[in-house]
């Protein structure tokens, strides 16, 4: 079975990860030894941007160039950029990408931040006992796909659905669930429009990677791989639509996973969230050369963190809206 | 797309007041086993509108849905064999969503249904 092979490279991700306890880390890319921007060591290759697909490092440096600032200039977007070789696709949770797209995400720092703090959490999302997981704006598949991966096995009731904005990132994800021998129900919509009247409080468990690069907003309203990272003001106009119907659609026992930035402003999205009556705990730190990504988990607070006398702490500053679930 | 997300979706179509059921339209679908679940089904059943379940079920040449449903039926094991099936194996592969409203048409390509709007429907 594939799945169970996939489980296994999963765990064995784990172990490397160190347990099932909730973590938080922070790793220089640079230091680490799964490192894919290695400037001294190993083979090197100079990639030929020949098609008109976009490398993960290109991709990279093009937010880069938002975050300076810059504007792109139209039809001089090929950047030549030397990576390792055996910086391949599978990292992480070891998905296969099994089709690719010019215009679709190829999973990144960020997707990898995101897969590690679902791994980091996966003891908590066993017991969790989920009827329905999400994720808003799939882009490859790779995070909803190691999701489902990482639940398989002992939950098999558990049904998904994921959306995106973007048609090909749709396309391209059922391939990566195909492959996988796992399923999520695809739609083709912006956040979760059409779904989000009866699916209302039915969702234990959301996951969102969003386009979190401050840019114009323009640049929000364009097509195709710009949505994957133009998050507008601060990089926060996407987000700031998602959350209030992340909060529409999550159970009363439900738990959002989601990327930010620290340029995101994230202990303001915390206090957005506890205004809504969540909780929120850092699970994921890491910074690379060019972001400094935190994975943020959010809960309902009152519900179980009480049971469990994990109440939350009141000090000040950005610590206080944590709690420890 | 499974059946169990037609009974999830309505149009998003501004001004629409009842977008739901959407009406299916399926020229091809396909049938894949599903594990059947039967506390999944039961925690589902309150959630599920029946009818829109029924007929959409019907329109792909399932007809062993009855009409209607209450809770006392998931006790019959022949029940949730039938509505397992309509709910998790059928899936619509091509085909559209219409908006019982406006007329709108929300096609579905290679099992994925598109609910992006045009600019002037938000
Ligand atoms: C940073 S990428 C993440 C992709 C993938 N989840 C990953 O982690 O590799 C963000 C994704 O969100 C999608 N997206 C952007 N705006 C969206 C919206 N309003 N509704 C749904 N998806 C959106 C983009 O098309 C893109 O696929």
């Amino acid at each position: 079975m594939v799945q169970e092979e996939e489980a296994e490279k999963l765990e064995e991700r784990l172990r490397k990860l160190g347990v099932d306890e909730p973590m938080v880390e922070d790793v220089k890319e640079d230091e680490a030894d799964d490192d894919d921007d290695a400037d001294t060591e190993g083979d090197k290759e100079t990639i030929a941007n020949d098609g008109s697909k976009q490398s993960r490092s290109e991709q990279k440096s093009h937010k880069a160039i938002m975050k300076l600032g810059l504007k792109p200039v139209i039809g001089a977007s090929r950047i030549n950029i030397e990576r390792n070789k055996n910086d391949m696709f599978p990292r992480g949770a070891d998905i296969r990408l099994v089709s690719g797209h010019p215009e679709v995400y190829e999973p990144c720092d960020d997707s990898f931040a995101l897969v590690d703090a679902l791994l980091a959490d996966r003891g908590n999302l066993l017991n969790h006992k989920a009827r329905f997981c999400m994720e808003i704006g799939c882009g490859s598949g790779y995070v909803i796909t190691s999701l489902a991966i990482i639940l398989g096995k002992e939950n098999s009731g558990v049904h998904y659905f994921t959306s995106d904005i973007n048609p090909d990132a749709t396309r391209v994800t059922q391939k990566t669930l195909f492959a996988h021998g796992v399923h999520a129900e695809i739609i083709n919509t912006n956040i979760a429009s059409g779904l989000q009247k009866r699916l209302v409080g039915m969702m234990d468990v959301i996951v969102v990677n969003p386009p979190y690069v401050p840019t114009s907003e323009e640049e929000v309203n364009c097509k195709g791989i710009t949505v994957s990272w133009a998050g507008g003001h601060n990089g926060r106009t996407v987000i700031d639509r998602i959350l209030p119907v992340v909060d529409e659609l999550l159970s009363d026992r439900g738990w959002l996973y989601m990327v930010t930035l620290k340029a995101n402003n994230p202990s303001q999205i915390c206090l957005v969230m506890r205004k809504k009556g969540y909780a929120s705990r850092i699970v994921v730190q890491r910074s690379t050369e060019e972001e400094s990504l935190l994975v943020i988990k959010f809960w309902r607070e009152g519900l179980d963190d009480v049971n469990d006398g994990n109440i939350t702490s009141s000090s000040l500053g950005f610590g206080s809206w944590f709690g420890r679930k | 797309m499974r059946l169990l997300t037609h009974n999830m979706l309505s149009s998003n179509v501004k001004g629409v007041v009842n977008g739901f059921p959407l009406r299916l339209e399926a020229s091809s679908w396909v049938e894949k086993e599903v594990e059947f679940n039967a506390d999944f089904l039961r925690s589902m059943f309150p959630k599920i509108d029946w009818p829109a379940l029924a007929g959409a079920a019907q329109k792909i040449g399932y007809a062993a849905l009855p009409d209607t449903a209450d809770a006392t039926m998931l006790e019959s094991e022949d029940f949730l064999k039938k509505f397992h099936h309509a709910l998790l194996e059928i899936h619509v592969e091509e085909g559209a969503l219409v908006c019982p409203e406006s007329g709108r048409r929300f096609p579905i390509n290679k099992g994925i249904p598109n609910m992006l709007l045009n600019e002037d429907e938000v």
